[in-house]
């Protein structure tokens, strides 16, 4: 528990240092927002085109924020430090709370930006923080074991986004059908949506210090 | 003709004349155009296996993972293979169906989307095993890929028609599993699947030997260079600007 909190410490701090993290994906989530809203501009979007532009955009937004996680190690040399700290468990999951707070915080951004612009309005607040948090936090776990498989290949980022996008394609079926509940869509058992993306994310969780092991260990 | 010939030849002579002799067949009910239905034969046998498939991959993964027997990898790869190419076939069948059915190849139907996402997330293991120069990192690394893929495959095929309420696939789905079908339809259908399985299982084993012969192959290659009489040293040659070395000068 302890080197886990301490990997993400480090995480912290080279991020706010390097800027590359945190820094790109803000960047991206506030341009990508933008780029939504002029599209949208002319016409008044139903609560489910926004919905699906929004989990469009967190998905990418992911991509481009989290997917360098183990590949920025490789890069720096610092790859073969983190293979000997210790515990594979304990890299995993700090890498994987630190990712998830990137995205918490990235995808309510984007998903408070792309409301603001496309005038859209919250009406079950409760199921709109479960579904953004729950998928987010998916999100996070799938890239960082897709990052950790592509680190030592060529194609770094670029491939980890290639495994990533279609493995964590099943995310945007219940979030946008969640999203679109609490935007007021009438959606009969909404919550069996939030439901399915945390039962998803729980299956990566238990699989994902696995493949890490194997892939990263490699 | 060895037998493995004779066996793929009366294969695919089995499935033709099953074919063929169902072509004159009333239509089945329980479909929107029932003289159309008869791509099921083609779709749902592919689509059913092609999950077999990959649920072999990702148990040949683990299997390779732990003990690294390159018999394991090869396993996971021709599993892999063999599954895209059936998951293919069920998209492009089921883009058919779809058409002849709903009037629309692509309906974003909760099935056939599912079919898709399973295709891409099984091509980016090809993405992944090239994008590796070294041999056994790519083994280990795809075959632990193979594995962790796997997991998406159940949410894909039975959380994701539930999550979406909408699915054009009720009616198709009870006709089928339900036991809607006459018993003719019924019978072929089934004959149908037994047919496309024994031969994707018998091109899961010719790939299987086809990727030993490569191994014994590379492995050969790379004993020949390694060979203790080759005496032959490399020494760096100095290169102009334009490219061509002191030798060629000469």
């Amino acid at each position: 528990m302890r080197d886990a909190w301490e990997i993400v410490k480090k995480e912290f701090v080279c991020d706010m240092r390097s800027r590359t993290g945190l820094g790109t994906g803000v960047l991206f989530a506030v341009s990508s927002a933008v780029s939504l809203g002029l599209a949208g501009s002319k016409f008044e979007a139903s609560a489910s085109v926004i919905a699906g532009l929004t989990w469009a955009a967190v998905l990418f937004t992911s991509v481009v924020a989290v997917s360098r996680t183990f590949i920025a190690e490789e890069e720096a040399k610092t790859a073969d430090l983190l293979r000997v700290f210790g515990r594979m468990s304990a890299v995993f999951w700090g890498k994987v709370v630190y990712a998830s707070a990137v995205m918490i915080c990235l995808g309510f951004l984007q998903a408070g930006l792309v409301l603001v612009l496309l005038s859209g309005s919250v009406a079950d607040p409760l199921m709109f923080i479960a579904s953004l948090a729950s998928g987010c936090c998916t999100l996070a776990v799938g890239l960082t074991v897709c990052s950790s498989m592509a680190a030592r290949a060529g194609g770094g980022a670029g491939l980890a986004g290639v495994m990533a996008i279609p493995l964590l394609l099943f995310v945007l079926a219940p979030g946008i059908a969640a999203l679109r509940a609490s935007l007021g869509d009438p959606l009969p058992n909404a919550w069996a949506s939030v439901v399915a993306l945390v039962g998803f994310g729980s299956a990566l969780c238990a699989a994902g210090p696995y493949a890490f092991a194997a892939a990263w260990k490699s | 003709m060895s037998g493995r010939y004779v066996w793929l030849v009366l294969l695919i002579v089995g499935y033709a004349a099953l074919l063929v002799t169902y072509s004159n067949a009333p239509g089945a009910l329980g479909f929107p155009v029932p003289d159309l239905a008869k791509i099921i034969f083609f779709h749902v046998p592919p689509a059913m296996l092609c999950t077999v498939f990959f649920l072999w991959a990702a148990i040949m993964g683990i299997r390779y993972v732990s003990s690294r027997k390159p018999y394991f990898d090869m396993a996971t790869q021709a599993s892999v293979e063999i599954g895209t190419l059936l998951c293919a076939l069920a998209t492009v069948t089921g883009m058919m169906f779809a058409k002849a059915q709903w009037g629309k190849y692509w309906e974003w139907d909760p099935r056939q989307t599912s079919i898709l996402i399973q295709l891409l997330i099984y091509l980016a293991y090809f993405a992944l095993r090239s994008a590796f120069t070294d041999r056994d990192r790519a083994a280990k690394v795809t075959a632990t890929y193979a594995a962790f893929a796997f997991i998406t495959v159940p949410f894909l095929v039975w959380v994701l028609p539930r999550v979406v309420a909408f699915t054009k696939h009720e009616g198709a789905n009870q006709a089928v599993v339900g036991g809607q079908l006459d018993s003719t339809y019924r019978t072929i259908f089934w004959i149908a699947t037994v047919y496309v399985f024994a031969l994707a299982v018998t091109a899961y084993k010719w790939r299987i030997a086809a990727l030993q012969i490569e191994k014994t192959r590379e492995v050969t290659n790379g004993l020949a260079s390694m060979d203790a009489t080759d005496t032959r040293v490399l020494r760096p040659v100095p290169l102009h600007s334009d490219g061509r070395s002191e030798e060629d000068e000469e």
